[in-house]
């Protein structure tokens, strides 16, 4: 990390230091200026095989063999691998992969309420000051997770790659109706009422104004 | 251990007496009067002596010596005795002994003896007077007969003889309510297929209280024709009744319902009074089916209003002080509170922040009032957790009992700091990335004009269609002629945004004043239950100081309606009685001019 003449932390890239001092037409390859990017998903392939996981990882993996790129990635799920008493996020995997190990996931809201994940995850982005963030997934981490991004890291790049279509469809995301499964083209709250009847109307309404907040 | 005179008659008795061709008659039972001074005696006799003149003494064969006094008697006829006889029934006055047992009695002009039957138990006074009665008032001719003056009746001794009256009469209690300070709220149904009844009345604590027409109400039981129908024929079902008797519920006394009947009996029923939390018993007392139409204003104004009164005035009395978490730093004294009290759904506050915080304002204080005690905890691990999700500052009070809708209400408005005050239902969020913007547009109307007293902005359900735009009064002739507050607009497509629309009243769902204001008018009043009328009586006062309540059309939110409220609560529609009848008593005549 680089430090002004106080020591302080400024959280500036190594580059831009570099930049500065250097003069331009000596810049050497090595201070191109690097890619900061942090993969979001809600499990890991050593332990689950499905597409978004796959698809996220192997972004993360590439990443990594590209010069000037530096990325990290972050998976939920952690469960499965089991969970250490006191934090929420473990490193078993190696340094550049960290482990989300959470409870308390609200499926219906895709919520994750636990402030030790607020607070570990915004202490693990300080640390690592993605310029971007790229979410596979906001099951585990929760759709809160966007906005902790904006708060610790307010100058990076949030993107969202939608595996499913969770934030319309409380049906697993997969929008087709229940029982019946016949493909459905439109959401809305009556016609989510619909297939969820035992639910309240209402209640999809506030999941729409809660998961827009987010996305805003 | 008869002495030689008690043996000396006992052994006369037995032997047979004078020769006769029939049996002169006999004494069937005989009883101690209550005060010692006489003797109450039912029998049949072969000579009525009241065809004797003066017919009015009799003696009184004793276990020792002969007791005379005067009688008085009623003679019936009865058909299970020898032809030409009648039934009697005679009060003896006269003082003797308490020890002394009677064994016949005599009147010696016509060498007439009456022996005393023995039998296994002699009846008590009051035993013998009820049957006494029912056997007179058999008779023909008899109902008015002095005699039924002087029988004797029963005295309460802590049980339940309503079983005991004929014709049969039956009498239920569902509820049995302690109002402070000594009144009784009860609720039950009476049954009396005899039309007997004459008067039931309350007592206790050395007060008597008459339930009748004008303190007991008349609710219908269907359940009870149900019950009873095939019995008694019952063609109606309006047995039921809530009733209020003040002064017969101290603490410590017993208190217990009187029956009397048209035939002179008294039954007794013991009542045993229950201390409820006072919200408690006052839904409790409210869940009893909807009063009959016609009798609406007098039901509230002599039994249901003083039994909530009552009920109220206690549980509002000594509200302990809330306690308080505060989340976040307040920089400063903020410009506008938002007064928020919570019940049940936690998850609107969750909501609400989540949305509040996507444009933060440092000049709004945000306060929470929880008022369901069982879910402090819940509340406080979802406010902790809502702060460190959400980084709103706010502040958490929580009441120890729950109190409703105004007082959580009003106690925010006195915790609160700002110089202005946002009434808000927990169900009401703002629509888009509007944060709290709203809010300041709604308070600089209020800075900016001193005519105006409160500020709504336009509430709409989730599909886009008015939820609320303020009130406007009508008459409801099928409830007493009472105004209701009504929904104007209701349901329909939102008026362009056009400024501010001047109403009779707005909602409490989002109401914005100035904070010294309201609670210099008395905040809310408290003694209207649940959320309905407290709005418009509030805009009533605001109205009557000279001040306008307006809808800012430029400003909407959504308001998911009555969703914090549970459903299928049967007080529910009583209360909005209780309160409509509460507003009507003071604000009518004003309306109607």
């Amino acid at each position: 990390m680089a430090e002004d003449g106080r020591g302080v932390d400024t959280g500036k890239r190594r580059s831009r230091e570099v930049t500065a001092r250097t003069p331009p037409r000596e810049r050497s390859i090595a201070q191109i200026p690097t890619r900061r990017l942090l993969v979001v998903c809600h499990t890991h392939p050593r332990l689950s095989q499905g597409g978004a996981e796959i698809v996220a990882y192997e972004q993360f993996r590439r990443a990594l063999q590209e010069p000037g790129t530096e990325a990290w990635f972050l998976a939920s799920g952690g469960a499965k691998h089991g969970a250490k008493p006191g934090v929420v996020i473990q490193q078993p995997y190696g340094p550049r992969e960290f482990l989300h190990a959470g409870r308390g996931f609200d499926d219906f809201k895709l919520s994750n309420p636990d402030p030790a994940f607020e607070r570990e995850f915004g202490a693990l982005l300080e640390r690592l000051q993605p310029d971007t963030v790229h979410f596979h997934h906001y099951l585990g981490v929760g759709i809160e997770a966007l906005a902790y991004v904006k708060r610790y890291v307010p100058s990076a790049r949030v993107v969202l790659t939608l595996h499913e279509y969770l934030l319309i469809c409380n049906h697993f995301g997969q929008m087709v109706t229940r029982p019946d499964f016949a493909l459905c083209h439109e959401a809305s709250p009556d016609r989510c009422h619909r297939c969820f009847p035992e639910k309240p109307r209402e209640s999809f309404l506030l999941r729409e104004l809660w998961l827009k907040r987010f996305l805003r | 251990m008869a002495s030689e005179p008690t043996k000396a008659i006992r052994s006369r008795r037995n032997r047979p007496g004078p020769a006769h061709p029939t049996r002169p008659g006999v004494v069937e039972a005989a009883a101690r009067l209550p005060a010692g001074d006489g003797w109450i005696l039912l029998g049949w006799t072969a000579r009525a002596w009241a065809e004797i003149e003066p017919a009015d003494r009799l003696h009184a064969v004793l276990s020792f010596g002969i007791a005379t006094g005067t009688a008085r008697t009623a003679f019936y006829r009865r058909q299970d005795v020898p032809e030409g006889a009648t039934g009697f029934c005679t009060i003896l006055s006269g003082q003797s002994p308490p020890s002394a047992k009677l064994l016949a009695i005599e009147l010696p002009q016509w060498g007439l003896r009456l022996d005393l039957l023995a039998g296994e138990r002699a009846p008590t006074a009051a035993e013998l007077g009820v049957v006494c009665r029912r056997a007179i008032r058999g008779g023909f001719g008899l109902q008015g007969h002095p005699l039924l003056e002087l029988l004797p009746r029963p005295v309460y001794e802590g049980k339940d003889s309503v079983a005991e009256l004929w014709p049969p009469v039956h009498l239920e209690l569902d509820q049995a309510l302690r109002v402070p300070a000594d009144g009784l709220a009860l609720a039950g149904w009476l049954l009396d297929p005899g039309a007997s009844v004459i008067a039931l009345r309350a007592r206790g604590a050395e007060a008597c209280a008459l339930l009748g027409p004008n303190t007991r109400l008349t609710i219908r039981r269907p359940d009870i024709v149900q019950q009873f129908g095939a019995r008694y024929g019952l063609e109606d079902d309006r047995f039921g009744f809530v009733a209020y008797a003040p002064g017969v519920a101290r603490p410590g006394s017993e208190t217990y319902l009187e029956l009397e009947t048209a035939q002179g009996e008294i039954a007794y029923k013991p009542v045993r009074v229950l201390e409820r939390p006072a919200l408690g018993a006052i839904k409790q007392i409210l869940s009893v089916p909807r009063p009959l139409r016609n009798h609406l204003r007098a039901a509230f104004d002599e039994v249901l209003g003083p039994i909530v009164h009552g009920l109220n005035s206690r549980r509002l009395g000594a509200a302990p002080k809330p306690s308080e978490l505060s989340f976040g730093d307040q920089h400063g004294r903020p410009e506008v509170s938002l007064v928020i009290p919570l019940h049940a759904r936690l998850d609107f506050m969750e909501h609400q922040l989540a949305l509040f915080s996507e444009r933060p304002e440092a000049s709004v204080e945000i306060l929470y009032i929880m008022d369901d005690p069982p879910l402090e905890g819940e509340a406080e691990r979802l406010a902790s957790s809502c702060w460190a999700r959400f980084r709103l500052p706010f502040r958490l009070l929580c009441l120890s009992e729950n109190l409703g809708y105004a007082p959580a209400n009003n106690i925010g408005l006195r915790h609160a700091t700002g110089e202005y005050a946002c009434l808000l239902n927990s169900d009401v969020f703002p629509i888009g990335p509007n944060g709290l913007s709203w809010l300041l547009q709604l308070t600089s109307r209020l800075s900016s004009d001193p005519s105006l007293g409160a500020v709504g902005p336009l509430l709409l359900y989730g599909d886009g269609t008015v939820q609320h735009q303020g009130m406007h009064y009508e008459k409801l002739p099928e409830l007493e002629d009472w105004f209701f507050p009504m929904h104007t607009n209701k349901g329909s497509a939102p008026p362009s945004p056009g400024g501010l629309i001047e109403m009779d009243a707005i909602t409490g769902a989002c109401m914005v004043v100035r904070r010294k204001e309201i609670l210099a008018l008395g905040g809310l009043d408290e003694d209207y239950l649940i959320g309905d009328f407290e709005d418009a009586d509030l805009c009533q006062r605001y109205r009557q100081a000279g001040q306008r309540c307006v809808v800012d059309s430029t400003q909407h939110l959504y308001h998911l309606e009555r969703q914090s409220q549970g459903e299928g609560q049967p007080w529910r529609a009583n209360a909005t009685l209780y309160n409509a009848w509460r507003f009507n008593r003071r604000w009518a005549e004003q309306l109607h001019g």
